[in-house]
């Protein structure tokens, strides 16, 4: 077990489910992800199985099991934004990422997932990547996202 | 922890006497404080930067590095603070200028690229009309001439904004603001004047109603809790907002999370709780952070904590983040959740309010129904009574959405008419394009065609039409929507959330998303039956929606087939078209598409031929090319492609 899950878990008392939750989203926030190798730990920890461990965590939306592309764009799934033309510019990003959803671009680059609403349906379609939001984004708008996110020297 | 008296900060120790001279016998010495604290007496302008969730899209950080470019170049002196967003989404970003003597000016659609003509103006006491919104009145000062009231707004009139009022006007990260705009004042009131049964019979006699969904009595909720015997019971403020396209809990979280924490307060007082947890989802950052402010900032005016103000009633506030589950909207699959289990739905009876977190009696309330219990208990329940329709007391909450002019959050006395709602409060149809239909409730709720435009927001009024008051989500269809493609979208959400416990819903919901897939894609081969069966599919959606609602332990699994079963009531004739003509009237159902090139106006450059991935156009350079029908997946590439708008959909 390395010093920062053992750092994180020493938080929390032992022996008591109630924590998971919480326990896995600090192991989350630190790591970006869930690696595999945790959950036999975080089960000693708080005296569950590691299956169930396991099934907790793949239960909720806010959990991944791999690491996230270092630019991660997040589609919004509501209503308003499907509306207005969210499937098309989801085969828009496939194909100019030529990734699916969920999945890691080769380089290590680029990673996008559907989430739950984002709750900005007054300008939807929506995106966000890495705290930035676009509103009313076409799939013109998106090219030029893109190839924006791309540019930033500090990503690449 | 240590005891509310040592932890009160110095500085406002006056906001704690003030809260407990619950007489107004020495009212005279703090309203001079107060008055400055409403900002009613400014000593110099006060600039206002409604920021909420939607801050991050306008990107209002821009705009407020401009506006302190401006105040240093300038040289002119100025308070900049943050505010929530009034609902009024479709005119952000939103600043509010207010100069000392004067009612506040609000402008509208702010640009980073403005904000120094727009201050250049305000601030030299000259109006500039181009962004002006309207103004809010201020106690105190004058108006400015010639401009209409917020109140006078088409979008604000025949609205009742009880929740919603101070949203956009004061600062959510200050509780002294909160203070002085009244709050607190009933907590400190009833927690010292009445004991918890009263609270609960107060509560029941307003008649508020959990507005959640399920539309149970908060008051009878209540006793059952109180007369649980046990040695710990629980409030949870249930804030797990995951319908797609609502959002009225984040704004009132975001707007105003004071009024929320002082709902729990009264809520876990009245059931004898001493512990309250707030489940709220892990996206909204903004909301987390001023929820968790506002806690501790009352914590530390000793208003939570053991002991409170030395009233013997103790009370401690922890916000969870959740991690995100629709299903977790409902009580049960909350509380597991909450223990850290998979968020599954439990069995019904026992109800929380006698078995529910660790087996303790737990009240579960919503964010709304909890931000009511604050006004009930500050204006009494006859006021409360005198709002709304027989049955259906108070106001509700709406998040607007889809295809309006004006998209935002509009609060309702009850027996507003719904045509109300989309034609005055949010000006009609957006490019004024025909109303198809309303989408009420979210996933688990249903289409209503115009007509039936006329309900009432009631529970009643709503059942008998079949859905619930729900979430409060709301959204407008026009034209450009296809009906089956909208059932397909609540389906696949409903699908994808099912928590997999009972099968009729986990099998049932997969059953239904496959169904209506067929109906929006091409079949491979039009060989057999294929159209007979996709019917036979349809026919048999009834039956099966009928066992899904028997059958499901819970509100999802029994509501998920409603979207679908009220388009296909209502909008048969869409239905038919797909299945028969294979054709989908808004063209949104993509596959359905098949394109034709008019000969005409086709050059034969070979531009679409070359670029069409599944080669299904033919023609020879300079002659117009065709499009083979049965190669066409309908991607609409050819149209996007060609220069000459020669490619038009059949």
């Amino acid at each position: 077990m390395d010093q920062e899950l053992s750092q994180i878990l020493e938080r929390y008392a032992q022996g008591n489910p109630d924590t998971l939750i919480s326990i896995l989203q600090e192991v989350q926030r630190h790591y970006g992800y869930l690696p595999e190798g945790i959950f036999s730990h975080i089960a000693r920890h708080v005296g569950m199985a590691p299956s169930r461990v396991y099934g907790v965590a793949t239960f909720y939306d806010q959990f991944r099991f791999e690491p996230a592309g270092r630019i991660h764009i997040r589609l919004c799934a509501g209503t308003s934004c499907h509306l207005e033309g969210m499937p098309s510019l989801t085969r828009e990003l496939e194909r100019l990422l030529n990734i699916k959803e969920g999945q890691v671009s080769r380089d290590g680059m680029f990673s996008f997932e559907k989430v739950q609403c984002l709750g900005v349906c007054g300008h939807a379609p929506v995106l966000e990547s890495g705290g930035r939001y676009w509103e009313g984004v076409t799939p013109e708008k998106l090219r030029e996202i893109i190839q924006e996110l791309k540019s930033r020297p500090s990503l690449v | 922890m240590s005891t509310t008296s040592t932890t009160r900060a110095g500085k406002d120790e006056w906001l704690v006497g003030y809260l407990l001279d619950t007489t107004g016998q020495h009212s005279d010495q703090y309203a001079e404080r107060l008055r400055i604290l409403r900002n009613e007496k400014l000593d110099k302008p006060l600039i206002t930067l409604l920021s909420g969730s939607c801050s991050q899209v306008h990107k209002v950080e821009d705009i407020e590095t401009a506006i302190q470019h401006y105040l240093e170049d300038n040289q002119r002196d100025a308070r900049l603070i943050r505010t929530a967003c009034n609902g009024l989404c479709a005119f952000g970003p939103q600043m509010g200028i207010q100069l000392p003597g004067k009612y506040t000016l609000l402008l509208q659609k702010v640009d980073t690229g403005d904000v120094f003509d727009i201050l250049d103006a305000a601030l030299n006491y000259n109006a500039d009309p181009e962004h002006i919104l309207c103004q809010i009145p201020v106690r105190g000062a004058e108006p400015w001439p010639g401009i209409q009231l917020f109140s006078q707004l088409p979008m604000i009139q025949g609205q009742k904004r009880i929740l919603m009022e101070w949203n956009g006007i004061i600062n959510p990260e200050q509780i002294d603001a909160y203070i002085a705009h009244g709050g607190y004042r009933s907590f400190i009131k009833t927690i010292f004047n009445y004991p918890a049964a009263r609270v609960c019979d107060l509560i029941e006699e307003s008649g508020l109603r959990g507005r959640g969904g399920g539309g149970f009595p908060t008051g009878r909720k209540w006793k059952i809790a109180l007369n649980a015997a046990a040695d710990q019971k629980y409030l949870v403020c249930n804030a797990d907002e995951s319908d797609p396209g609502a959002y009225m809990d984040r704004e009132l979280i975001e707007g105003n999370p004071h009024q929320v924490v002082e709902g729990i307060a009264l809520a876990a007082y009245a059931i004898g709780a001493s512990k309250a947890y707030i489940y709220l989802r892990h996206e909204y950052t903004l909301a987390i952070h001023r929820l968790e402010t506002a806690v501790q900032q009352a914590k530390s005016l000793g208003l939570l904590g053991s002991n409170i103000l030395d009233s013997g009633v103790s009370l401690n506030i922890q916000v969870v983040h959740s991690p995100g589950a629709f299903v977790c909207g409902e009580e049960t699959a909350l509380l597991n959740s909450m223990e850290g289990r998979r968020g599954m739905p439990r069995t019904k009876p026992p109800y929380p309010a006698t078995r529910g977190l660790q087996g303790k009696p737990t009240v579960v309330n919503n964010v709304e129904t909890l931000a009511n219990i604050t006004h009930i208990m500050a204006h009494g329940p006859r006021w409360f009574m005198d709002i709304g329709t027989g049955n259906s007391k108070g106001t509700k909450l709406f998040s607007l959405a889809g295809r309006v002019k004006y998209q935002g959050m509009v609060e309702v006395a009850m027996g507003t008419s719904l045509r109300d709602i989309v034609y005055r409060m949010a000006g009609g149809v957006k490019d004024d394009s025909n109303l198809k239909a309303l989408h009420l409730g979210g996933p688990s709720g249903i289409l209503l065609t115009p007509d039936e435009l006329n309900t009432a927001v009631d529970y009643e009024d709503l059942k008998s039409l079949g859905a619930g008051m729900g979430s409060g989500g709301m959204i407008v269809l026009d034209e450009h929507a296809c009906l089956v493609d909208t059932a397909r979208f609540y389906m696949s959400f409903m699908q994808a959330e099912s928590c997999g416990k009972c099968i009729p819903c986990r099998e049932g919901s997969r059953r239904m998303l496959d169904i209506l897939h067929s109906l929006t894609h091409r079949p491979a081969n039009e060989a057999g039956h294929e159209t007979l069966e996709r019917f036979k599919g349809v026919m048999q959606l009834e039956s099966l929606a009928q066992v899904m609602k028997d059958t499901s332990l819970c509100g999802l699994g029994q509501n998920a087939p409603n979207p679908l079963l009220s388009a296909l009531t209502k909008f048969r004739d869409e239905f038919e078209e797909h299945i028969f003509d294979r054709k989908c009237r808004a063209n949104v159902c993509r596959e359905l598409r098949v394109f034709y090139i008019d000969v005409e106006k086709c050059t034969g450059c070979t531009l679409c031929a070359r670029k069409c991935p599944y080669d299904a156009i033919i023609g020879s350079p300079q002659y117009p090319h065709f499009v083979v029908e049965e190669k066409c997946t309908g991607c609409g590439i050819c149209q996007a492609v060609c220069k000459f708008s020669a490619v038009f959909i059949r």
